[in-house]
């Protein structure tokens, strides 16, 4: 090899821009197709993913070198690796790396995909050369370079702080997102919660977007974020246009829309990197940290790393806060009633078997946190009340909350944040540790269906 | 013998060769060594016959060329990603000429500004892989293959 090593080309594997790979067949007839991901293994080594390009596969059994074109997509200077075959692996790091990189496009596809990764082929690299661009830049040309963010020790002490300092979940989730732009300049993210059956994620805050999507949900193992939570792994993706596009040439169908009533969940236009980080607590997964940019390969190793500590430490105290939620005693508020005012007539439409919720005709929630306010208007209704205790609330059997782990705390933030966000004439305020007011400035139609 | 038909028919039309398609090329040394390059420009000029714009400076690439002639080039519309993959050899060398500069940069204009659109990578990133001077090879084509991405990638439009 000369001077360059593969470390001086580490952002020409982050998959921003397709690889290509040429082959030739036993007779000499050359091949040339594009790659899905080449990956770093060691200083001498990358790997290719073996999906489905079938004649670069026959060619290698016969043949097996390579020659890899790769682009820096920070600084757009092109290499030429000189490969030679040495083995194919089905398990261990290196093919659940390369699967991951797979799966993420998959999930970009839908639940049809035909991606799926057979295996993973480690190649020797025997020669590094740079291509016109690159000696060009050598030799006096401008820089591009994007800036790596460089985070000190005393910005995570800042956060850590803000974050211990929050006596709610409703302030922990708003602070998280809030410090992760303030500190940090992740502009865009959204921290999502797993739900009671622990098969979707739920959106509880997010920081930059028109619109907040709090309440949105995906399932657990689909799209960036669903796959982080299934891997338990961080996932990045930093050419998701380029991705897109590829997913949708090869998808047959397009989906059909459910046309369930759903809120979207929140997505920064022009989206072009996205970094989706498990947060776990006790080696439990508690939620997923999701930040977002419109800039080709925002994220690099050390943003998986920072996000991965804030994470942890988001998901401690989420734990904390619903074990002292469920161990609280729930002693009646000292705190005045809140008066109902009338502002009008506010219809609320309830449907008994997902627990959807529409306010006016609008959609406004579903499942858990459907119920628990349609519980709590009830009451209202029926007894007049505005002051509650999660205690009481959560023994309420039609809540169909689960007996352990019942996330009823970040239920109610949820449709606290939802109801903000409507500016919807009912809202929840905090009245004290367990406890909280139901507060309408309307009267009520109360009509439930099913 | 050349077939004649998979240009006009079900294969790679004039316009969409002579597009901003992204062009990658592959050679072959003697000792059976691959080499992938890129293309910077294609015209079809006969039945099955296309001139190809390369790096002048891919020295590897013309030492291939030079010893077997065996080429591969696959041009992919970028907002599609329809692609087509030729196999055939090529006949001539020619130095490039201030007419390929032009050619060239109408290539480029049309390439970038899809890779842009679609991709949102800036023109002036992309230009830093332009090469600095230019060859010109014909070639002369007896194999296209779809290469779309998808099911049918691989199959052949001569057969």
């Amino acid at each position: 090899m000369n001077d360059l090593s593969l470390d001086d080309l580490r952002n020409c594997f982050e998959g921003a821009v397709p690889a290509i790979i040429a082959t030739a067949a036993a007779d000499g007839t050359p091949n040339i197709t594009y790659l899905s991901r080449v990956r770093l293994v060691d200083p001498e080594r990358v790997a290719l993913s073996n999906q489905f390009f079938s004649k670069t596969a026959r060619n290698l059994a016969e043949n097996p070198r390579a020659s890899v074109l790769v682009v820096d997509p920070t600084e757009y200077d092109e290499f030429r690796l000189t490969l030679q075959y040495e083995r194919t692996e089905k398990r261990g790091p290196v093919f659940e790396q390369l699967r991951a990189d797979i799966e993420a496009l998959a999930s970009l596809e839908g639940p049809t995909s035909v991606f799926k990764l057979r295996a993973a082929d480690i190649y020797r690299v025997t020669a590094i050369e740079q291509t016109a661009g690159a000696q060009r830049r050598q030799a006096g040309g401008a820089d591009a370079t994007g800036e790596s963010r460089r985070v000190q020790p005393s910005d995570l002490v800042e956060l850590t702080t803000s974050l211990t300092r929050c006596r709610d979940l409703d302030t922990l989730v708003a602070s998280t997102v809030d410090g992760l732009a303030r500190v940090f300049g992740y502009t865009h993210s959204m921290l999502m919660l797993l739900d009671e059956s622990g098969t979707r994620l739920y959106t509880i805050a997010s920081h930059g977007y028109e619109e907040q999507g709090v309440g949105s949900e995906v399932t657990v193992g689909e799209g960036i974020a669903g796959m982080a939570a299934s891997r338990g792994q961080p996932i990045r993706i930093g050419n998701l246009r380029q991705m897109t596009k590829y997913a949708n040439t090869v998808r047959a169908m397009s989906e059909d829309a459910t046309g369930e009533p759903e809120i979207p969940v929140p997505v920064l236009p022009r989206v072009q990197s996205r970094l989706a980080v498990p947060a776990m607590a006790f080696g439990q997964l508690v939620g997923v940290l999701v930040v977002e940019s419109d800039q080709t390969v925002a994220f690099d190793d050390n943003d998986e790393g920072l996000l991965t500590v804030v994470a942890s430490l988001v998901a401690n105290a989420v734990e904390a806060e619903r074990t002292h939620d469920q161990t609280d005693d729930g002693r009646p508020s000292t705190t005045a009633p809140h008066p109902t005012a009338s502002g009008g007539s506010t219809h609320v439409r309830f449907y008994r078997a997902d627990g959807s919720t529409f306010v006016d005709g609008d959609y406004l929630i579903k499942g858990v946190a459907g119920r628990i306010l349609w519980a709590l208007l009830t009451q209202h209704a029926e007894e007049g009340r505005t002051e509650f205790t999660n205690r009481e609330v959560r023994l309420d059997p039609s809540l169909e909350l689960p007996e352990f782990r019942d996330n009823f705390e970040s239920r109610l933030i949820l449709l606290k944040r939802r109801l903000d966000e409507r500016d919807a004439p009912i809202r929840i305020e905090k009245t004290g540790r367990g406890r909280f007011a139901l507060v309408v400035d309307s009267d009520l139609r109360l009509e439930a269906s099913g | 013998m050349l077939r004649t038909s998979y240009v006009a028919a079900a294969g790679p039309t004039k316009e969409f060769l002579e597009s901003g398609c992204a062009l990658i090329v592959a050679t072959v040394a003697d000792d059976l060594e691959p080499h992938a390059s890129r293309g910077w420009g294609l015209d079809l000029v006969g039945e099955n016959r296309v001139r190809l714009l390369v790096d002048a400076d891919d020295h590897q690439l013309h030492a291939n060329l030079a010893a077997n002639s065996s080429i591969a080039i696959s041009a992919t519309h970028v907002p599609t990603l329809r692609s087509v993959q030729l196999k055939g050899h090529t006949t001539a060398f020619a130095p490039g000429t201030d007419s390929d500069l032009h050619r060239m940069r109408r290539y480029c204009d049309q390439f970038f500004a899809d890779i842009e659109a679609t991709d949102g990578i800036a023109p002036e990133l992309m230009a830093r892989i332009i090469p600095a001077r230019l060859a010109a090879y014909r070639a002369e084509f007896d194999e296209a293959f779809d290469q779309t991405p998808g099911p049918r990638a691989g199959s052949s439009f001569t057969a």
